[in-house]
């Protein structure tokens, strides 16, 4: 697109520079605006570090609220972790929620964020769907942890591919999936683990988690997998609830077969090949053999897809499969049906006790509010059962936990003294904490178990909604036109009608079983809804006395009755704590949640689980209708709730941006919507009426250029080649590129090409099979062909690549893309890997590879885009989807003693594309060069090596000098140290040797020698050795 | 060529605007326009529209590079060793008997084993317009028994060693020649993270110098002694520039590790690259002319792992010989400033310290937990490689 400036610029070169300095100018502008991006985002990367132990990984903060997003495998089982921000200090945080099956780990820091306003530094969500291949991002973290000030390192690359299957490890591969994850081909290193992956605009779009490393130890080959944003943002009302989230699975084994496995009809059909016999897909109606259409109303390319999309969804999302039995007596299919699924959990099978979150007591910072609440119920005697029922040695226990964590309020009576050390500690940590001095000097230890009257009376006044009064609660929150008895059609709810949000709010507590298990159950006596709760709380991981409730609703009122236990006489006991199997309960569409909200804070605070500062935090409310409701810590404040909406096709996020107060009231004011992340509409409540009006339409930013266009074509062209290497540790796979219309194939030549046939992938998943149609040793480069019609005769989808049949200047800083199947990530379907670079350099190709030497002899061109195993054969492309070479595989220099990503130039493999497109002059040219590079004679230069004999190789210093040789000729001197001959670096005997047989009798080399101080450069004609 | 988008205005012109709009405006125009010219047709149709619309960072990037290096290029030459101490690489190869860790006795040059395949031509960086060259330790580690340094114009010279800074693991050479190119440097305060970054090295006897390309990726690493970028840097361009758009030095590209320089290569290509700061070097250059090796202050203190600061705690009683011990620091004592900067916590002690060399004077105040007392003393660093 610049050409045409550029080629005006050649002629006057004044032109040209400034040219360059406004293109510069640009560049620059654009360079200010990424690293503002990345200034604005870098505060809210932390590192997530063990207590006492070495090692961690990273982090991001997403929530000004100060929770944290990082790895599960990062903080694995640990209960409290450290993080160090980029301001240098170190910050403790619990860890609240855990998704062992998708590598997620939610964090809260506790305290004060360091801003201003005591939030923490923080970054906004974006959509993981909406980025494009080729496409920049930059990864952030603290790799190696090498930040010992906690500054993140940031690397940019590009997204190689999105939507990745990734399976998992563990037992059946179900611990830590990467169901939905980015690949990205930016550096991405061990204890990057838990970091954020940003888009081009700074939007969180997945948490980095898992490289593929080979070959080079512990670090990172270009390719790094991010799980994607949208696949957490389903999990994060599980994880911030503090719940141990749980994938969903239909429990059924799929598999994709190219014919019909019942009637034998070509295609391609996915198979139900094995089912339990009680899984919610066979109660639902799916049978074995069954042929599966279609998953939430996408038909389904490959099986991997049912798989990707199912476990992306938490366990007890509604799902619809559609799918068609097959009737054995009538030897044909059932119509298709559609069937509308809860998704099951899946069993990661990877944690005992998948409790992160009950806090070991000894760890927790903020006991006040339990402390004081404990000491108030002794005192009134009226609830405070669980604490009669402990025995005299946990009372004991219990005291001295709770006199560790608060020393100043569990003193011992005996020890006056301590006081004054223990006050002076607390005014100089905390001068503004009034109510708690005053506490400490107006009621001394004398009668520790009861309270002063007056700070619980402040605290009663700040929670007392929470606890005392459901009713209270309810006039604070007032349900704007209620109808209490309107029923609400599961699944489908109007964002519009928002106003009557809290009627959504049908669905059941489902299990917050960090914290306790319980069940439910409904029924309706006349105009009263009487709802009942039984609460399993547990201690320390152990289960204790159930408890009931029952919640009578009653219009806009409601009661919360105390029961005895008996009452639960529903369902199938206490299984659900031993299995930690969630059962999703139907229940009754005029619950009101914040009854149930009350009757499990009541119950959980009785069960004798502290409850701190996450009273009320956060509750997944789920039912019918799949809602969740993100609720303020501290308060029961709603944030907002999110469900699935079929008509938009998606989950429907809706967040309240502000509340204001109205005559004592608080009513939401703004809201925002969000479709599958995707910011669709502002809503504004109009005051004094609960009508909502959608505000103006706002759309997230997504990276502008049409690379995925561009790239578009070369996808066609460039296939996936499987096979069997038949050795052990040799890969099996790699990567073509379609040069004619008659199927041909040009690929690197590996072992993998030693079987008759292989495998080859097209663009649409469809296999072919090919031979090898040649191999040209010479290029170390094969030509494989494949038929262009499938077995119906319809056309394949293969569109050969323009091959420039011209040499290409390419300057070092050149922009390309490497597309292969590196690492063989994308399988069936999915699109091959996209790595970015430069052109590095050029090199004469002096290379070992594997040992051996490389076969192609000519000038490789050098890149820095990471290629790996599979990468060979696949292709280098400009940015304008130019092809410029055939990628190679990783061979090693034998001068920097590293290994080098590289490819052949296109214009060296020309005549072999002109060949095959059946263009024999040229076939005829290349035959002769080629035959002009056949191996050559010996030579001699009568040169001979000081060598000690020892097996390690010195440097090339010259013994002697034969007397009338060509070295004698040149004037070369014995204890002159060869240095380079041409180009070739001469660093032992062993590479001279070798350099010398590149050369023939007769050709004329330079030899540079160092003599003394002094570097000489000779010039010598070699001949042919006797 | 006119662009589907905004066709009236001259093509080039147009093309350019619209590419730049793409990155002004997203979800912009341009995309809607081609996607309506170029639908359902062939694949070299498209491949052919798709030229028009390259993306505008990237397109206008390449020539910026080869500006930028041909700027730097006179000053980046290649570095050869030749002999010094041997090894087997085939016995490496084949996992032959790792190299012991070893005894502090026995600091001082370490094995060539240990230091992975540090071998082969490096490059170098011109600092000093009569013959100064500086080069990273992994030339000189193995002790050569000779250099030679091949400048930009072909000619070669052998080259002495003069002094070497390992806390930054660069080496300073000295060749005989004069009138010798030399760059412009960027001081580290002025480097942006995120900013383009290159890193050149002059192998492969390439006629123009090998490039990287990158971002910084952050600043104040070792110590606060290096930049770090996420261009590839390996034994391809170790001793080379770090360059900026500009053709300015933002450092020179090292196999630093905190772990130690041995380690520092292990992570070649891996998109953790260190170029050690220049432009700070101030005084720290004339010493190395002078043949001075410069090594990473060390107060031997052990501060508490578990310890979120401020300030750090010694967890051990440190030893007699070391400065801190000499200084009289016992168990339990807090460090709360060194040099009046206050001790966030104890990986923040160890920058402060590690950013010190060897000999170097600090002042440590310290806490004393049993008298609540506060300390102030001056120490003398001890070196560590």
């Amino acid at each position: 697109m610049i050409l045409p400036l550029l080629a005006l610029s050649m002629l006057a070169a004044p032109v040209l520079q400034q040219d360059q300095d406004g293109e510069l100018a640009k560049v620059l502008e654009m360079q200010r605006r990424r690293t503002a991006i990345i200034a604005k985002v870098e505060p809210a990367v932390c590192s997530v570090m063990a207590l006492n132990a070495p090692g961690g990984g990273s982090g991001v903060i997403f929530d000004p609220r100060g929770y944290v997003l990082s790895n599960f495998h990062v903080t694995s089982n640990n209960k409290v972790m450290k993080i160090g921000l980029p301001d240098g200090r170190l910050y403790m945080a619990d860890v609240i929620g855990i998704d062992p099956g998708g590598d997620i780990a939610v964090l809260a820091l506790r305290g004060e964020g360091p801003l201003p306003d005591g939030s923490w530094p923080n970054c906004e969500l974006g959509d993981s769907d909406k980025l494009q291949v080729g496409g920049f991002c930059y990864a952030m973290g603290n790799p190696f942890l090498l930040a010992s000030d906690f500054k993140p390192t940031v690397t940019m690359g590009v997204v190689s591919g999105i939507n990745r299957y990734q399976k998992g490890t563990g037992p059946n591969q179900r611990m830590l999936v990467y169901p939905d994850c980015v690949q990205v081909d930016a550096p991405v290193n061990p204890g990057n683990s838990g970091g954020p992956l940003f888009d081009e605009n700074g939007l969180l779009v997945g948490i980095n988690g898992r490289i593929t490393i080979r070959d080079r130890g512990r670090v990172n080959t270009g390719v790094g997998f991010a799980v994607s944003v949208n696949q957490i943002r389903n999990f994060l009302p599980d994880l911030l609830a503090g719940r141990h989230a749980e994938h969903g699975t239909l429990d059924l084994n799929v598999w994709t077969f190219a014919k019909d496995q019942n009637t034998g009809e070509r295609g391609r059909f996915h198979h139900v090949q094995a089912l339990f016999e009680d899984s919610v897909a066979a109660k639902a109606g799916v049978e074995a053999g069954a042929r599966v259409l279609s998953f939430d109303g996408e038909k389904l390319n490959f099986a991997n897809d049912l798989a990707r999309k199912m476990t992306m969804l938490p366990a007890g999302f509604e799902v619809e499969l559609e799918f068609q039995n097959f009737n054995g007596q009538t030897g044909r299919y059932d119509e298709p049906v559609t069937k509308t699924i809860v998704l099951y959990p899946m069993d990661t099978g990877s944690v005992k006790d998948p409790r992160p979150n009950v806090p070991a007591f000894d760890e927790r910072p903020d006991f006040d509010a339990l402390a004081k609440e404990m000491e108030r119920r002794q005192a009134e005697a009226k609830v405070g059962e669980w604490w009669g029922e402990l025995d005299e040695k946990q009372q004991r226990e219990w005291r001295y936990r709770f006199r560790r964590l608060d020393p100043d309020r569990f003193k011992a009576p005996k020890q006056p003294e301590k006081k004054d050390e223990g006050k002076k500690d607390d005014e100089e940590k905390d001068g503004e904490e009034e109510g708690g001095k005053q506490e400490e000097q107006q009621e001394p230890e004398k009668v520790p178990d009861a309270p002063a009257p007056d700070s619980w009376k402040e605290w009663k006044d700040e929670f007392r909604w929470k606890f005392d009064d459901p009713g209270d609660l309810f006039r604070r929150f007032p349900l704007p036109g209620l109808e209490p008895k309107e029923k609400i059609d599961s699944g489908i709810v109007d964002v519009e009608r928002l106003r009557s949000v809290w009627s959504y709010m049908d669905g059941l507590v489902t299990d917050v079983r960090a914290r306790f298990d319980h069940r439910l159950a409904g029924r309706t006596k006349g105009e009263a809804v009487e709802q009942e709760v039984v609460v399993t709380p547990w201690v320390n991981g152990r289960p204790r006395k159930p408890r009931a409730r029952t919640i009578v609703a009653r219009g806009q009122d409601y009661e919360v009755r105390e029961d005895g236990a008996e009452t639960l006489r529903n369902g199938t006991g206490d299984t659900n704590v031993d299995t930690g199997v969630v059962r999703w309960f139907e229940g009754d569409p005029f619950l009101r949640p914040w009854a149930v909200h009350e009757a499990l804070a009541d119950a959980w605070l009785e069960g004798g689980i502290h409850v701190g500062n996450r009273v009320g935090q956060v509750v997944a409310f789920r039912g019918p209708g799949k809602r969740a409701v993100y609720l303020e810590r501290g308060s029961c404040l709603p944030l907002g709730y999110r469900y699935r909406d079929p008509r938009r096709g998606g989950l429907v996020d809706v967040r309240f941006l502000g509340f204001a107060n109205e005559d004592g009231k608080d009513r939401p004011t703004k809201a925002r919507v969000y479709l599958s992340g995707d910011l669709v509409e502002e809503l504004a409540f109009t005051r004094g009426g609960p009508g909502l009006v959608p505000a103006e339409r706002v759309l997230h930013p997504v990276p502008s250029d049409d690379i995925a266009k561009r790239l578009a074509p070369v996808f066609r062209s460039v296939v996936k080649i499987h096979g069997a290497s038949g050795l052990r540790g040799v890969d099996s796979y790699q990567t073509g590129i379609v040069i004619s219309e008659k199927g041909h194939i040009l690929t690197w030549d590996h072992v993998l090409l030693q079987a008759a046939t292989v495998q080859v992938v097209l663009e649409d998943g469809s296999v072919q099979t090919a031979r090898v149609v040649r191999k040209w040793d010479d290029l170390g480069v094969a030509v494989l062909r494949i038929d262009t019609v499938d077995d119906d005769g319809k056309p394949l989808p293969l569109t050969p690549i323009d091959w420039p049949m011209e040499p290409r200047e390419l300057e070092n800083g050149t922009v390309v893309y490497a597309v292969s199947n590196a690492f063989r990530i994308a399988e069936y379907d999915e699109k091959l890997s996209v790595v970015i670079g430069v052109v590095t350099g050029k090199a004469h190709s002096d290379l070992r590879l594997d040992l051996r030497n490389f076969p192609y002899k000519g000038e490789v061109i050098l890149i820095d885009a990471p290629t790996g195993p599979g990468s060979q054969g696949g292709g280098l492309f400009s940015i304008d989807g130019e092809i410029l070479g055939l990628l190679c595989p990783i061979a090693e220099s034998r001068e920097t003693n590293s290994q080098l990503f590289m490819a052949i130039p296109a214009h060296v493999l020309a005549p072999i594309v002109a060949y095959h497109r059946g263009d024999r002059d040229r076939a005829a040219e290349l035959n002769q060069a080629l035959n002009e590079s056949k191996k050559k004679a010996p030579v001699y230069t009568g040169i001979e090596l000081f060598d000690t004999g020892r097996r390690r190789s010195p440097p090339a210093y010259v013994d002697r000098v034969r007397r009338g040789s060509p070295a004698a000729k040149a004037g070369l001197r014995s204890d002159d140290m060869i240095v380079r001959i041409d180009d070739y670096p001469i660093q032992s005997i062993i590479d001279f040797k070798r350099v010398l047989t590149l050369y023939g009798p007769g050709e004329k080399i330079d030899i540079t020698v160092k003599r003394g101080s002094q570097v000489l450069k000779v010039s010598l004609r070699l001949e042919e050795a006797q | 060529m006119t662009s589907p988008s905004t066709p009236g205005l001259p093509g080039c012109m147009t093309t350019l605007l619209a590419a730049f709009l793409a990155i002004a405006v997203p979800a912009g125009l341009a995309g809607q326009g081609d996607g309506a010219a170029t639908k359902d047709q062939g694949g070299a149709r498209e491949a052919a529209a798709l030229k028009q619309g390259a993306r505008p960072e990237l397109s206008l990037l390449g020539p910026l590079i080869d500006r930028a290096v041909s700027i730097v290029e006179p000053c980046v030459v290649t570095v050869e060793p030749f002999g010094g101490y041997e090894y087997d690489p085939k016995k490496e190869e084949q996992g032959g008997r790792q190299p012991r860790t070893p005894r502090p006795d026995q600091l001082g040059p370490l094995t060539p084993q240990q230091f992975l395949k540090g071998r082969g031509a490096s490059t170098g960086l011109i600092v000093g317009a009569d013959g100064w060259i500086l080069t990273t330790r992994f030339v000189t580690r193995v002790n050569p028994t000779s250099i030679i340094v091949t400048l930009s114009d072909g000619r070669k010279f052998t080259a002495e060693r003069k002094g070497e800074d390992r806390s930054r693991g660069i080496a300073l050479l000295k060749i005989d020649a004069d009138a010798l190119p030399v760059p412009e440097f960027v001081p580290q305060k002025d480097v942006v993270v995120g900013q383009w970054s290159f890193a050149l090295g002059r192998t492969f006897g390439a006629r123009r110098p090998t490039v990287h390309a990158g971002i910084v990726s952050a600043l104040g690493r070792i110590d606060g002694k290096a930049v770090q970028t996420d261009a590839y840097t390996s034994p391809v361009n170790y001793g080379g520039p770090l360059i900026d758009l500009e053709g300015r030095v933002l450092g020179l590209v090292c196999p630093l590790s905190p772990r130690g320089d041995t380690a520092g290569a292990d992570w070649y290509d891996s998109g953790i690259g260190f170029a050690a700061g220049l432009a700070d070097l101030g005084e720290i250059l004339d010493g190395l002319k002078e043949g001075k090796v410069f090594k990473k202050g060390l107060l031997g203190v052990a501060p508490s792992p578990g310890d979120l600061g401020p300030g750090a705690v010694i967890a051990r009683t440190p030893r007699r010989t070391t400065p801190a011990g000499h200084a009289g620091m016992r168990k339990g004592d807090k460090i709360l400033a060194v040099d009046g900067a206050e001790v966030r916590n104890p990986a923040h002690l160890q920058w402060l310290i590690g950013g010190r060399y060897e000999g170097d004077l600090v002042e440590l105040r310290y806490e004393r937990k049993k008298d609540q007392t506060v300390v102030e003393v001056w120490v003398e660093l001890d070196g560590r490689d």
